[in-house]
């Protein structure tokens, strides 16, 4: 009955019952508002979660690099192309870090005397996934076919999986068998030759301006005359652009300043040649920048906006020289 | 009620008012939510240009900006229509206005078999002799062209 006579007066006054379409239509729009407003600001602390938890994985790449160098009075080689013939297959500084990593197990599977696609290390390596590893904001790092472009340097034949992981350790300004960014005057973003892979004439490893060479060269704390604090030890990398970020890739698997990070996906993109070099830098899914650890244990952030040139300097673990081929 | 059919925009007085002129709710809301998303960009000049060699088009290969000072390198891949736009800054298109030099470089073969080539003389990728430069304005807004004619 109250019902009724609300409706009676309703009419009597020319008011409305209920709601009229445009009106839902406005709370709808309202919601659709308030959902829009939150939904950015959710998605922005949940990468945050993720990208925290990416800088732990880092913070424990440097500590387990950091254990390493006080045992052995050196960082890990990049890649120890010594039982390699030539430059693939080759075992990489991750594997040598496995012992730091809670990787005991798998590392006391492995026969450092030989390849990595043969008995019993391609039984060790493919199909091996380290979540600590692995950024959580990049879900495509992971395990990869081995059919992949440099399929020659995969520890199986194509079918088989290895993984691609998250970071990479600094090789500096260094040269990937060519340089996107070319050499400026004086010389400070193109050094060393083929990632640091190759032998000179003399035999001996060209090296790296960075922490790291992409072949059989180990660099101690000592060969940092920068600083520790002012050079990069390890950053982040997105596996399915840069070739040489796959885990077990042998050679050159370290990342150049060369090119600025978070461009490997626009690189991507566009590049038909030899796309590991544009590829092959510091790269990650977090807007605006990528981390960093530096040489004394400190976690970094790197903006995307950058000065070419402190970037370089940041890489090279000796300013202002060319780092000469004899270096070790 | 049917008879108000025709004035959906009419709303009852109080708060509702203030969306009450109907042309520019929706367009107020959009505003409203993405000048919360926006990102401190740096304002980037959109630079995209051909190249051509011997007068015809550059089929393959990349060109870049490097710039005197300060800044950022602008990286940019041929097309195979021999065109180009630059990148810098975390990948977005476009480069900080200044003055660069530009260096192009076309290659094909491998590295890992050892049979690479050079497209165009070797001259055109290093920036010291490549003679080839760049002034990018500061108030080119809608972009800039620098074409380049290779011989």
């Amino acid at each position: 009955m109250v019902r009724e006579s609300a409706t009676q007066s309703d009419r009597a006054g020319g008011a409305r019952d209920g709601l009229t379409l445009i009106e839902l239509l406005v709370v709808v729009a309202i919601i659709g508002l308030l959902l829009g407003l939150l939904f950015p600001a959710v998605q922005a602390v949940r990468e945050k979660t993720r990208s925290n938890s990416c800088s732990g994985n880092l913070r424990q790449l440097a500590t387990a690099m950091h254990n390493y160098h006080h045992i052995n009075g050196r960082l890990p080689m990049g890649a120890d192309c010594t039982v390699a013939q030539r430059i693939s297959r080759c075992h990489t500084w991750v594997e040598y870090l496995f012992p730091f990593i809670n990787q005991q197990a798998v590392y006391d599977k492995i026969d450092f005397r030989l390849n990595t696609n043969v008995a019993p290390n391609s039984a060790a390596l493919n199909d091996l996934l380290i979540p600590s590893l692995l950024c959580p904001s990049d879900p495509k790092a992971g395990l990869f076919d081995n059919k992949r472009w440099l399929a020659q340097y995969t520890p199986g034949p194509a079918g088989t999986y290895s993984m691609g992981q998250s970071y990479s350790p600094s090789g500096g300004p260094l040269h990937m068998n060519w340089c996107p960014i070319p050499a400026m005057t004086p010389n400070i973003n193109c050094l060393s030759a083929g990632g640091g892979a190759r032998r000179g004439s003399n035999g001996v490893s060209l090296g790296a301006p960075g922490m790291f060479a992409g072949g059989p060269v180990a660099y101690g704390f000592d060969h940092c005359t920068d600083g520790l604090s002012n050079t990069f030890l390890i950053g982040e990398t997105l596996p399915q652009y840069s070739d040489f970020a796959y885990y077990f890739v042998s050679h050159m698997n370290v990342a150049t300043t060369n090119v600025l990070p978070n461009t490997a996906e626009a690189a991507h993109a566009t590049c038909t040649w030899e796309c590991y070099a544009p590829t092959g830098g510091f790269n990650s899914r977090h807007p605006g920048g990528v981390q960093v650890m530096m040489a004394d244990g400190s976690s970094r952030w790197v903006g995307d906006g950058i000065d070419y040139r402190l970037y370089q300097f940041l890489g090279n673990r000796k300013d202002g020289q060319i780092a000469s081929l004899d270096e070790q | 009620m049917r008879k108000r059919a025709g004035s959906g925009c009419r709303f009852p007085a109080g708060p509702w008012r203030l969306l009450s002129d109907c042309r520019w709710r929706i367009p107020a809301c959009v505003i409203l939510v993405l000048s919360g998303c926006a990102p401190a960009a740096p304002s980037l000049v959109d630079v995209r240009g051909s190249v051509t060699f011997n007068g015809k088009p550059l089929k393959m290969g990349q060109i870049a900006f490097v710039p005197d000072g300060p800044g950022q390198p602008g990286l940019g891949y041929l097309s195979s229509e021999g065109t180009y736009r630059l990148m810098s800054h975390g990948g977005r298109p476009g480069i900080l206005p200044g003055t660069y030099r530009v260096s192009i470089a076309a290659m094909e073969g491998s590295f890992e078999n050892e049979n690479v080539r050079h497209l165009i003389p070797e001259r055109f990728m290093r920036l010291e002799t490549s003679g080839l430069s760049a002034e990018v304005p500061a108030d080119s807004r809608g972009g800039a062209t620098f074409d380049f004619s290779l011989r």
